[in-house]
C-alpha cells in the first residue's frame, strides 16, 4: 500500500487532561497526580471555558483527540460536559472521529459504553507490554490481565460495531527485555485484531526517573544496532499481518483505519489545543499554553485565555518541518517542493535505498523511516549550505 | 647622533640574549623593580610560554658612560631559532655592531656561527661576549679557542659575562659605547627610512618600526611608501621604551615607530623605503633579501563563510612576520585558503597557535609538504611544494627531496628507540658525538619530509621528553616520490593528498584511513575510505552505515522542538565538509595530522 491515506483538511481538536492517578517512570508529557478533585473540577471548568470561548476559524471540526495524562479517569459527568462544550462551540463533521486515550485500568464494559453513548468513537490503549516485569519496570499502574481484558472489551465492540475503531500502544526496547517477549507480546495484541497499532521505541527523556535509573547503571540502554533490529522486526512482524506503517510509530490495517487526528500533524493541517501544555497550529502560527494547572486555570478565569508562546511559521520553517514530518510518513514529500539544488543529494539518498521516487513524491522506504531524522538533517542542512552559496556568490 | 648606538645581541638559540637585554635594561634603569620579570622583551605569551624569542624586540636604552656623556643605546634582542632567522637578518639592516653572545657551556654552535657570517655580511663591527660563565660547567678557556679558531675573531676583545649574576654588563656596556660606530647618515638630508617591522592597530592603523637612514620625519609630513607609491600623513613618530615613547622627531641614524593612520594593511610592505613626499630620496633602501621558504601547508578558515574575516587576519599578520609566504590556494573540500610558506616546523607551529591565539581564528592546516622537485622527460624542471600540482607521473624523469642532517640529543638509554624511529624514516649515514658523559648526540641523513610528518611528537614520546631535535638542511637528493591520494566514497579529497616515498606510502595511507574512519561520524550510508596511488588502492577503513535514528513521537507538541534540533544541528554541520555526500568534521582534517597514540 502506498496511497495516501484521505487526509481531510478539516481542522482538528485536541484537549490534554494533564491528569494521571500514578506517573509513569519514562513519561514527561505535562501531567499531574494525586489532583484533588477540586482542582480537577476548577480545571474540567476551565477547559470547557476555554473551548467555548476559543478564537478560532473555521467553526467546523472533523476529529476530536482526547488525550493526556489520563482522560480515562476522568468522571464520565466531566467528560461529557468537555463534548457538551465542544459542540456548542464547534460544527463536529461527520463522520468524526472522536478518541479518547485510556488506560487498561480504567476500562471496563460498562463505562466503555457510557464513552460510546457519548459519542466516543475511538480508543487508544495504553497497553504498552503484556510482561508484567516490563510494566513494573515502566512503572505503568496496569497489568497483563487488564490490559487483555480491556482489549478484549474493544475488540467485542469493534465487531459490534462498524464505526467504532480502536488502538493499541506498545513499547519497544524496554531494559531487560529481550527481542522474543517484546515479539512474544505484540503477537498477543495482535490476536484481539487491533485496527491500529502504535510501537514507540522506548526513550530516556531527561527528568524521568527512568532516566535517574539508567545514570545510576542499573538498566542499559539500547545500542544503536539493537533498536534498528527492535524496529524492522517490528516492521516485518506487522506487515506479515497485513499492518500498514503510515508513520514512523504507527501502524493500521486497512487505508482508512489511520488516525485521522494524528495524521493531520504530520500534513500542516490546523489544529486547535485545549488545556495545559497543549499546541496549536492555524497555518501560520503554532502556540501552547501553560504547563501548569493552576497558572492555566487562574488566566482562563481572569484573561480568558493562557498562551505561553506564539510562534510564527514561516516557509523557511514550514519547509523544514515538511521535511522532517513528511520523511515519517507514508506519503513522504511533495517532490515539487524540494529545491533542485539538493537534488544531487536526494538522488544518493535514493541510492542508498532509504527512499524512493514517486512521479509527485518522495517516500521513506522501511529501511528509510528507520533514519527519518538523519535524512531530514541532511536535507535541511544541505538547504542551508545552497542558501549560503548563493548569497555569498552575488 | 654621534652618540647614538644601534645593536643587536645575537646567538645560537638559549644562550642568553634575552636574559643579557634584561641585564642591560635593568642597569640603564630602563624599568622600576616592580615592572621587571625575566625575558623582559619577550612580550608574547608564546614566548613566554616556550621559553624562546620569536620576534626581535627593539628597546632603547639611555646611558650615561664613564666618560661622562649620554648616550642613547638601541637594543635588539634577536631570535636564536633557525626558523627565525628572517628576524635577525632584518635587525642587523637597522645596526652598526652586535654583541656575539656564546655560551660558555655550550661553545659555538649552528646559530653562532651563521648568525656571525649575516653580521659579517653587513658589515657589523662584532663584539664577541661569553656568557654563562657562572655556570659550573662553563668551559671559556675551550670557548675562547673556538671564538679565535672557528670564529676568527679577537679574543682580545672578547667579553666575560654572567647574564644571571650581572658580572661583566658593565664592561659590555662601555665596549658598546667605545667599539660600535655612531651611525652615519644625514639628518638634514632627503629622508630615506627602512620599514623592518610593523603591527597593526585595529584603532590607529600600522605601527611601522623603522630605522631612519638619512633625513628627518615628524608628525604632520606627508610621507611616501615607495614600493606601492602610497601616500600618507604622518600622525606620530617616537621611539620604543618599555612602551612607546612619543617624541617630535625621528632623525638619521636612529630607531623608532611611524604611524601615518595606515589603514590599508597592504601598503605596508616590510623592506620598504619612507621618504617624504615633498622631498624624495632619488632611489629606494637596498630592501631585504626574499625569505626560502622549507615547510609548506595550506590553511583554510573552518568555517567557509568566514574567508573574508581570515584573509583579512592573514594580512595583520603578515604585517607583523614577513617571513610567511601566501599564495591564494584553493580545495574543493575546504574552500578558499592560502598556500603559505614557513621557514621550518617551528615557524609553522607558532604561526597556527598565533593566528588562533592573537587573531582568534580558527583554521584548518593541511599536512605539511616540503619542496620537491622534478625534472621531466622533456627536460622541463618543476619545483612543487603542493600535491595538487604534482606531476603526472608517466612524465617524471627524476624526483628529489629535500635532505637534512639531523641532529637528536638524548640520554644515552634512548639510542636504540631513536635509532629505530630514524630508520623508519628513511634516515641514513648515522654518526654519534658525546658531547658529555651520558649524553649522546645522534646524527642522521634524514629526508626533511619525513620529519615533518609526526616525526617530533614520536620523537618526544619515546624519549619521554628527554629528546631534542635540531636539523640544517643539506641538499637534494633523488627520491622515488609518489602521489597518495584519499577517497570518500569514490571522491578525492584533494586536502588530503600528499606526496610520499613510495616505501612510506601504505603506511601512511593506513594511518590517514584509520583517523578518518574514527572521525568521521556514522552517517545514512556506508562510507568507504581509501588510499590510492594511481588508481591503485593501497589502503582503506569504512564507516558503517547509520541505522537507527528517529525519534519515536512526533505529534502536534513535539514539532517545534523537534524541528529547533534537527535546526541546530543543520547549523552544525555547516561546519562539516560535504565531499559529494559524504559529511566531514572538520577535526578529520586536523586528525590525519597526528600521530597515532601508541
Ligand atoms: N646560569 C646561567 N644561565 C643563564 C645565563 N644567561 C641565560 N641563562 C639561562 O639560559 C636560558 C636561555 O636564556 P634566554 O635569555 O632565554 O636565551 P636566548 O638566547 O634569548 O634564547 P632564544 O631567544 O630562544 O634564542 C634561560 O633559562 C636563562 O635563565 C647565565 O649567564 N648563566
Ligand atoms: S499514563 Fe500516560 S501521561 Fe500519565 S504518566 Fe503514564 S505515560 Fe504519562
Ligand atoms: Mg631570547
Amino acid at each position: 500500500m502506498n496511497n495516501i491515506p484521505t487526509i481531510s483538511r478539516s481542522p482538528g481538536l485536541y484537549i490534554h487532561i494533564p491528569i494521571c492517578k500514578t506517573r509513569c517512570r519514562y513519561c514527561n508529557f505535562y501531567s499531574r497526580s494525586g489532583v484533588t478533585a477540586e482542582l480537577t473540577g476548577t480545571l474540567i471548568e476551565c477547559i470547557c471555558k476555554e473551548i467555548e470561548s476559543a478564537r478560532w476559524e473555521p467553526n467546523t471540526i472533523d476529529t476530536i483527540y482526547l488525550g493526556g495524562g489520563t482522560p480515562s479517569v476522568l468522571d464520565p459527568v466531566h467528560l461529557k460536559s468537555i463534548l457538551d462544550s465542544v459542540r456548542k462551540r464547534f460544527i463536529v463533521l461527520e463522520p468524526a472521529e472522536i478518541t479518547l486515550e485510556a488506560n487498561p485500568g480504567d476500562l471496563d464494559s460498562s463505562i466503555l459504553q457510557t464513552w460510546l453513548n457519548m459519542g466516543i468513537n475511538r480508543v487508544s490503549l495504553g497497553v504498552q507490554s503484556l510482561d508484567d516485569a516490563a510494566l513494573r519496570l515502566l512503572g505503568r499502574r496496569h497489568h497483563t490481565e487488564q490490559a487483555l481484558t480491556a482489549m478484549a472489551h474493544l475488540a467485542r465492540i469493534s465487531k459490534e460495531k462498524s464505526e467504532f475503531s480502536w488502538s493499541a500502544d506498545v513499547i519497544m526496547g524496554i531494559p531487560n527485555q529481550s527481542q522474543r517477549v517484546y515479539e512474544s507480546s505484540l503477537e498477543r495484541i495482535l490476536t484481539f485484531n487491533p485496527p491500529h497499532l502504535s510501537c514507540y521505541q522506548l526513550t530516556f527523556e531527561s527528568g524521568t526517573p527512568l532516566m535517574k535509573t539508567l545514570n545510576r547503571g542499573l538498566i542499559d540502554q539500547l545500542d544503536e544496532e539493537t533498536e534498528a533490529i527492535f524496529f524492522s522486526r517490528t516492521q516485518s512482524l506487522l506487515a506479515e499481518h497485513g499492518y500498514w506503517q503510515y508513520e514512523v510509530s504507527n501502524y493500521c490495517s486497512g487505508i482508512d483505519s489511520h488516525s485521522h487526528h494524528n495524521a493531520k500533524y504530520w500534513d500542516h493541517v490546523p489544529y486547535l489545543g485545549i488545556g495545559p501544555s497543549a499546541h496549536s497550529f492555524d497555518g501560520v502560527r503554532r502556540w501552547w499554553i501553560v504547563s501548569d494547572i493552576r497558572e492555566y486555570c487562574r488566566r482562563i478565569i481572569e484573561d480568558g485565555e493562557a498562551v505561553e508562546e506564539v510562534e510564527l511559521i514561516d516557509s523557511r520553517t514550514m519547509y523544514n518541518e515538511r521535511i522532517m514530518l513528511g520523511l515519517r510518513t507514508a506519503w513522504g514529500i511533495d517532490r515539487s517542493m524540494i529545491d533542485a539544488s539538493i537534488q544531487p543529494d536526494i538522488l544518493n539518498v535514493i541510492k542508498a535505498g532509504l527512499i524512493r521516487a514517486t512521479d509527485d513524491r518522495l517516500i521513506p522506504t522501511p529501511l528509510g523511516m528507520a533514519v527519518a531524522d538523519s535524512i531530514a538533517g541532511l536535507l535541511i542542512a544541505r538547504t542551508y549550505d545552497q542558501e549560503i552559496s548563493t548569497r555569498s556568490s552575488c | 647622533m654621534k652618540n647614538i648606538r644601534n645593536f643587536s645581541i645575537i646567538a645560537h638559540i638559549d644562550h642568553g640574549k634575552s636574559t643579557l637585554s634584561d641585564r642591560l635594561i635593568q642597569a640603564t634603569g630602563m624599568v622600576s623593580e616592580k615592572e621587571f620579570h625575566d625575558q623582559l622583551l619577550d612580550s608574547m605569551d608564546i614566548e613566554q610560554e616556550r621559553g624562546i624569542t620569536i620576534k626581535s624586540n627593539t628597546i632603547c636604552l639611555p646611558y650615561t658612560a664613564r666618560d661622562g656623556q649620554s648616550y642613547m643605546l638601541n637594543l635588539i634582542d634577536t631570535p636564536g631559532h633557525v626558523d627565525f632567522s628572517y628576524e635577525v637578518s632584518r635587525a642587523l639592516a637597522s645596526c652598526e655592531g652586535v654583541l656575539l653572545l656564546i655560551d660558555a657551556s655550550q661553545g659555538v654552535e649552528a646559530q653562532t656561527l651563521a648568525n656571525l657570517y649575516a653580521a659579517l655580511e653587513h658589515n657589523l663591527e662584532i663584539i664577541p661576549v661569553i656568557n654563562k660563565i657562572d655556570l659550573p660547567s662553563a668551559n671559556v678557556d675551550e670557548t675562547l679557542v673556538q671564538i679565535d679558531r672557528e670564529l676568527g675573531l679577537d679574543i682580545d676583545r672578547t667579553i666575560m659575562c654572567s647574564a644571571k649574576t650581572g658580572q661583566g654588563v658593565d664592561e659590555i656596556l662601555e665596549a658598546i659605547v667605545r667599539l660600535i660606530p655612531p651611525p652615519h647618515g644625514n639628518p638634514d638630508g632627503e629622508l630615506a627610512a627602512l620599514v623592518f617591522d610593523a603591527n597593526y592597530d585595529s584603532y590607529r592603523g600600522a605601527i611601522i618600526s623603522c630605522r631612519i637612514v638619512d633625513g628627518t620625519v615628524r608628525a604632520g609630513d606627508i610621507i611616501r611608501l615607495m614600493a606601492l607609491d602610497a601616500f600618507h600623513k604622518v600622525e606620530e613618530v617616537g621611539k620604543f621604551g618599555l612602551t612607546r615613547l612619543k617624541t617630535s622627531s625621528l632623525s638619521a641614524g636612529e630607531v623608532g615607530y611611524l604611524i601615518a593612520g595606515i589603514k590599508t594593511v597592504s601598503d605596508t610592505r616590510i623592506g620598504d623605503t619612507i621618504t617624504q613626499h615633498k622631498k624624495p630620496c632619488a632611489a629606494p633602501l637596498p630592501g631585504f633579501r626574499e625569505v626560502k621558504s622549507v615547510v609548506f601547508s595550506s590553511i583554510y578558515p573552518i568555517d567557509a563563510d568566514d574567508f573574508p574575516s581570515f584573509a583579512d587576519a592573514l594580512e595583520r599578520y603578515k604585517l607583523n612576520d614577513a617571513s610567511v609566504t601566501f599564495q591564494r590556494d584553493s580545495s574543493v573540500a575546504l574552500g578558499q585558503g592560502y598556500r603559505c610558506g614557513f621557514l621550518g616546523l617551528l615557524h609553522l607551529e607558532v604561526f597556527q597557535e598565533r593566528l588562533e591565539r592573537e587573531y582568534d581564528q580558527s583554521i584548518i592546516m593541511t599536512s605539511p609538504s616540503v619542496l620537491y622537485k622534478f625534472t621531466l622527460k622533456s627536460g622541463i624542471e618543476l619545483s612543487v611544494d603542493n600535491p595538487h600540482y604534482y606531476p603526472d607521473p608517466s612524465t617524471i624523469e627524476t624526483a628529489m627531496e629535500p635532505y637534512i642532517k639531523a641532529s637528536i640529543l638524548i640520554p644515552e638509554r634512548y639510542m636504540g628507540a631513536v635509532m629505530n624511529l630514524c630508520i623508519s624514516r628513511r634516515g641514513e649515514n648515522s654518526r654519534f658525538n658525546y658531547p658529555t658523559p651520558g649524553r649522546l648526540e645522534v646524527l642522521f641523513d634524514m629526508p626533511l619530509g619525513e620529519v615533518i610528518f609526526d616525526f617530533y611528537d614520536r620523537l618526544k614520546s619515546i624519549t619521554q621528553g628527554y629528546g631534542s631535535f635540531d636539523y640544517d638542511l643539506i641538499g637534494y637528493r633523488v627520491s622515488d616520490l609518489v602521489k597518495l591520494d584519499i577517497l570518500v566514497n569514490g571522491e578525492k579529497v584533494d586536502a588530503l593528498s600528499v606526496i610520499v616515498h613510495r616505501d612510506r606510502a601504505r603506511e601512511r595511507g593506513v594511518h590517514i584511513c584509520d583517523r578518518l574512519q574514527e572521525e568521521i561520524p556514522r552517517q545514512m550510508f556506508k562510507i568507504a575510505i581509501q588510499g590510492a596511488i594511481g588508481g591503485k588502492i593501497i589502503s582503506r577503513s569504512t564507516v558503517s552505515a547509520m541505522r537507527k535514528d528517529v525519534l519515536a513521537k512526533c505529534y502536534g507538541g513535539d514539532i517545534t522542538r523537534k524541528r529547533k534540533l534537527l535546526e541546530k544541528q543543520a547549523k552544525g554541520k555547516k561546519k562539516m565538509k560535504m565531499i559529494g555526500s559524504v559529511m566531514i568534521p572538520q577535526k578529520a582534517f586536523v586528525a590525519v595530522l597526528k600521530a597515532r597514540d601508541e
